[in-house]
């Protein structure tokens, strides 16, 4: 502090040391004035209480309770997430169970237990639309679920898969969120003939498993039985804006679109996805029309004056693929 | 004479298009006899895949009755319907809906294990009856390395599986071409005849429909 800044003497009474100095607790502003202590105190609480009202007027009164993931309900502010949410695949897992449980007739509790042991994984979840009406939140995603150790359905197989379509919306009794399932025959159908299968000599698990699964989950468990921790299920992958192809060569309007917009470039990997996996199963008739109407799907994309053209584009594509391989398709289309 | 396997009465159903109602089943009395393959015949749009829908129990918003071997549908619940479905029904469809990730013969393996069927003996049944409809040679293929006639053969031989009391065929060659369709019709038919199952078989085809026991025609709702 610069003495020569001081001019003249303080208007107001300065706290001395012992030795007669001033004390560090008088604060000198810009323009070199002295500030009372008391000033600064009456500012801060000031403050102190700018701050209680604005906590108290606008946080959520909701916003320090322990909310349940099961029971979370519709972001109207983001409603895309829902269709990636682990809630929103636990409820599609129970649904697969339930319906195939239905289609069996028997052995409802033995396939309400499986639900917990098998694993549900999602690749590319896209929001498909949303219902300003319901609520709905219409989504889509190539769905495997992989069945635990000691059963099986036809084949002897443990992973069944399809594209699905999916809805999350909240129950009329407000109950909380439900899931509409379609086009889920591929998978329910399936489950419907699960079995015990023999399985080898189960071998010492080891220390660090973090995940127990009986012997036989089909056998009778006493009520008391801790459920067994959920398998990890597959969230939504880390953020990739880029298309399925390379952004350095994009040379038509769809392109350059797709490269621009992560949404698109989404929908373009979920899509040559489907269409990669479709060419590897694909009977010379079926791969033989996935090739044309390729190029006409890319003629109508690169037409496209706006990104939601190319949205619905690729999702009508990826429908496409879809009644191709399942022998649906018509050349009238 | 035996009950029938089938039998509506006043099979009423209408869809609603904005202010728009379209009464497309105005009161449907049809019964199939046990054994019994019954052609039903109209043009497209006539309403045929809406009453196999409604006594497939596939489908709610019926009116009127649907007795399948005697149970009345309307008194049951989900569950009871899909019992009946699973007990006493076989579908077979335009378009295959064969199950792409699965072979023919576990395509056709899978309805019986639904309905708790010894492995084995479900193998021998699908393996009896792609033979007898000509796919021996192609157990192992997917829907996908199947021509669309095989996968059609394979579709019935699903839908007769579990040998049910009552085949419901939705234009089962709609979507082949004549030569073809003519041979996987006869190879239905034959099978069905061979099971002793009944079947009631939309069409638009005059020339196909002649080819079975009877024929109802569907008329402005109504059966002719």
């Amino acid at each position: 502090m610069n003495g020569a800044d001081r001019g003249s003497e303080p208007e107001w009474p300065v706290r001395r040391g012992p030795n007669g100095a001033e004390t560090n607790t008088t604060v000198v502003d810009r323009g070199g004035r002295r500030i009372s202590p008391v000033f600064i105190a009456l500012g801060v609480l000031l403050l102190l209480l700018l701050g209680l009202w604005l906590f108290t007027t606008t946080r959520n009164e909701d916003q320090d309770k322990l909310i349940n993931p099961s029971t979370e309900t519709s972001s109207a502010s983001d409603p895309d997430k829902l269709c990636s949410k682990k809630a929103t695949y636990d409820l599609i897992k129970r649904e697969l169970f339930r319906r195939a449980a239905q289609v069996r007739g028997s052995d409802q509790a033995a396939f309400d237990r499986l639900s917990s042991y098998a694993t549900l994984r999602m690749e590319n979840p896209v929001m498909e639309s949303e219902d300003s009406g319901t609520g709905a939140v219409n989504c889509s995603g190539s769905l495997s679920l992989d069945l635990p150790p000691g059963v099986a359905v036809v084949g002897g197989r443990r992973t069944v898969s399809a594209e699905v379509d999916y809805s999350v919306q909240q129950a009329t009794d407000n109950s909380g969120p439900v899931v509409l399932l379609r086009n889920a025959d591929p998978i329910i159908t399936p489950l419907a003939t699960l079995a015990r299968i023999a399985e080898p000599a189960a071998q010492p698990a080891s220390p660090d498993a973090n995940v127990v699964s009986p012997a036989d989950p089909l056998a009778p468990q006493p009520e008391a039985q801790p459920a067994a921790p959920m398998a990890p299920q597959s969230e939504p992958r880390a953020v990739n804006t880029r298309p399925s192809f390379d952004c350095g060569n994009a040379g038509t309007r769809g392109e350059i679109a797709v490269c621009s917009d992560a949404g698109l470039a989404t929908l373009d990997r979920k899509m040559a996805a489907q269409f990669n996996r479709a060419l590897g199963i694909a009977g010379p008739n079926e791969r033989s029309i996935l090739q044309r109407t390729r190029a006409r799907f890319l003629s109508y994309r690169d037409s496209c004056q706006t990104n939601g053209c190319i949205a619905d584009a690729y999702r009508g594509r990826m429908r496409e693929i879809s009644d191709i391989m399942a022998g649906r398709w018509q050349p009238s289309r | 004479m035996s009950e029938p396997v089938l039998a509506t009465r006043g099979l009423k159903r209408s869809f609603t298009q904005g202010d728009v109602t379209i009464e497309v089943l105005r009161g449907v009395d049809l019964e199939v006899a046990p054994g019994e393959i019954v052609a039903l015949l109209g043009p497209s749009g006539s309403g045929k895949s809406t009453l196999l829908q409604a006594v497939g129990l596939l489908e709610g918003g019926f009116e009127g009755s649907i007795r399948l071997a005697g149970q009345e549908a309307a008194e049951l619940d989900d569950d009871g319907r899909t019992r009946l479905r699973r007990e006493l029904l076989g579908f077979v469809y335009q378009f295959h809906h064969l199950l792409p990730e699965f072979n023919a013969l576990e395509n056709v393996v899978l309805p019986q294990l639904v309905r708790d069927a010894d492995p084995g003996a479900a193998r021998a049944r699908a393996e009896q009856l792609l033979g007898a409809l000509g796919l021996s040679q192609r157990l192992e293929h997917r829907p996908s390395k199947l021509s669309g006639g095989e996968q059609q053969r394979v579709a019935v031989a699903r839908a007769l599986a579990n040998k049910p009391p009552l085949v419901l065929a939705d234009e089962p060659t709609g979507n082949l071409d004549e030569n073809t369709a003519d041979k996987v019709l006869a190879e239905f038919l034959g099978l069905v005849r061979g099971e002793g199952s009944a079947a009631l078989v939309a069409t638009h085809n005059e020339r196909l429909a002649a080819k079975m026991d009877r024929v109802v025609r569907l008329h402005e709702g109504h059966l002719d």
